[in-house]
């Protein structure tokens, strides 16, 4: 195993991408939580398609909100428990650059493919044609920031006991101005206006989570490693 | 006792604040109840409602302030490993998430009979509702871990975090309603408000600023005694 | 008297929302003072306990 940076770095998310795809892995149980939890909607509000159209935007981005948080609890509690998050802190990498390398192996393997299925949830949900380009694209552009402020959340609890409901609480207020900005696209696209601001704001809110969401993430590890 | 030795002074610091406090509270209350509900006259557009302007807007106000000072108190504790400052946070929360409560349901009961609803998902109203969610995280860290000075730095963290949130959703507001809402406007609007309705409103706000001295006085005092409780056990196992 | 009760059909509201206020303020001034006696009060006692059991390890 090379010892560079770059080489700890992507070790450390090939691992958690082997990990979170293997026998037990939060990624298919996410992604099936995605794909369930979505078709539940039309029984729930009925099938109407305009009122599953008027809806469908938000439905898909909350539903891939919690999709994610499930998946969250666990991001740094396994290794916490058997004592490798210990070791990753005294490699070269260092805190900070372990939990961005966890976080985005937390992205790539967990919320890509729902964004990749996400068009697949638009088709039973009626979205509106127009809407397919900025969903996905809001979704490549928003999620970054429920990666990164999902692992606040997880570090700060990742020594509470059953941590995974005071997570959400501490999370999903956080995920308000995301969701906001980014429903505000897709739904501005689907009413055929300009949907550029509301994405302008999106990806602000994504570089300014990814500018405190790794030091944050280590911060708050320090204090359960001390 | 090094550790002792700040609280001690803090102790006589609150003591003599307090009877202060508790003065001015005790007039501004009388005479800011006064002119609420008796001496102001109705608003020309909101009527008689606009009476619970005089409680809902010093509420508003007091539950950023109280936010504040939980930031604040976090930032102390993070940067200098202030003792007292991690009580501050603790003792200054549940205060703040109080007067939150306060702001949405006072709020609330302002809409019914203004605008002929209780809630509206306005920006305003969002972001005030968010800041009460980050007022029970905040707390929530605090009672999770056993150990009170990685929950209270724990916590700290969060409510730093939650400080950079609170303009992004201020920010949001103007989004939120051209996109889903335009019909509601919340506003104040500067103009409408005439010196008859400010002195009631600021007499309020000094009296709800009194209350939380003194509310915050003693909670500090009441998490010092508990921090010597403690001290007091462990020296006892230990001893 | 009845017109300051009623405010022009808002009143309910008026006083429900000054009554909620100082129901909730009153309730957390309580609870907090109450808190921090019965804490003094504990610390009270604990402290001789401890010096006793210091003068015993002294002697």
């Amino acid at each position: 195993m090379s010892t560079s940076l770059s080489g700890i770095f992507f070790g450390v998310i090939k691992r958690d991408i082997r990990l979170a795809w293997s026998q037990g892995g939060t990624g298919t149980m996410a992604l099936s939580f995605f794909l369930i939890a979505v078709t539940l909607f039309p029984f729930g509000v009925g099938p109407e398609p305009q009122v599953l159209a008027r809806i469908a935007p938000g439905v898909i981005w909350v539903v891939a909100l919690l999709a994610c948080l499930i998946s969250l609890d666990r991001l740094y509690q396994a290794d916490f428990e058997d004592g490798s998050l210990d070791d990753l802190a005294l490699s070269p990498l260092g805190l900070t650059g372990v939990a961005a390398a966890k976080i985005a192996a937390h992205w790539i393997s967990t919320v890509l493919p729902l964004v990749v299925a996400s068009p697949l949830l638009g088709i039973l949900m009626n979205l509106p044609e127009e809407a397919y380009g900025t969903m996905v694209f809001s979704l490549l552009l928003g999620t970054p920031a429920l990666s990164l402020i999902g692992s606040m959340g997880a570090a700060l609890t990742v020594s509470v006991r059953r941590g995974g409901v005071l997570l959400s609480l501490l999370v999903l207020p956080l995920y308000v101005p995301t969701l906001i900005f980014a429903v505000g696209a897709v739904d501005a696209s689907a009413g055929h206006v300009d949907a550029s601001q509301p994405l302008a704001l999106l990806g602000a809110s994504s570089l300014l989570a990814l500018a405190i969401g790794p030091f944050v993430s280590a911060q708050a590890l320090r204090l359960s490693l001390e | 006792m090094h550790k002792f030795a700040n609280p001690a002074q803090f102790n006589r610091l609150a003591d003599r604040i307090l009877p202060w406090a508790k003065a001015i509270l005790a007039a501004t209350l009388l005479y800011g109840l006064y002119l609420a509900l008796f001496d102001s006259p109705p608003d020309r557009q909101q009527g008689e409602s606009v009476r619970i302007m005089y409680v809902h807007v010093p509420a508003a106000w007091m539950a950023m302030f109280c936010y504040m000072v939980v930031a604040g108190a976090s930032f102390t504790e993070i940067v200098w490993r202030h003792p007292l400052a991690l009580l501050a946070g603790k003792a200054a929360a549940p205060i703040g998430a109080t007067f939150t409560a306060l702001a949405l349901i006072t709020g609330a009961l302002w809409g019914k009979p203004t605008w002929g609803t209780y809630w509206q998902w306005d920006g305003r109203m969002t972001s005030v509702l968010v800041l009460f969610f980050l007022y029970l995280g905040y707390m929530a860290i605090w009672r999770s871990m056993d150990e009170e000075e990685k929950a209270g730095r724990a916590a700290s963290i969060l409510a730093l975090v939650g400080v950079i949130n609170i303009p992004i959703i201020k920010f949001s507001v103007e989004w939120w309603n051209t996109l889903h809402q335009p019909a509601s406007v919340f506003r104040l609007d500067g103009p409408t408000i005439d010196g008859n309705m400010l002195w009631p409103l600021f007499t309020m706000a000094i009296a709800f600023k009194a209350y939380f001295v003194i509310v915050f006085l003693y909670r500090m005092k009441l998490e010092i005694n508990r921090r010597k409780i403690s001290v007091l056990r462990m020296s006892q196992v230990n001893g | 008297m009845t017109d300051l009760f009623e405010m022009g059909s808002v009143g309910p509201y008026i006083w429900g929302a000054y009554g909620v206020t100082a129901v909730a303020l009153v309730l957390l001034a309580v609870f907090s003072l109450r808190a921090n006696k019965s804490a003094a009060e504990m610390v009270d006692r604990m402290r001789p306990k401890r010096r006793k059991k210091s003068d015993k390890e002294q002697a």
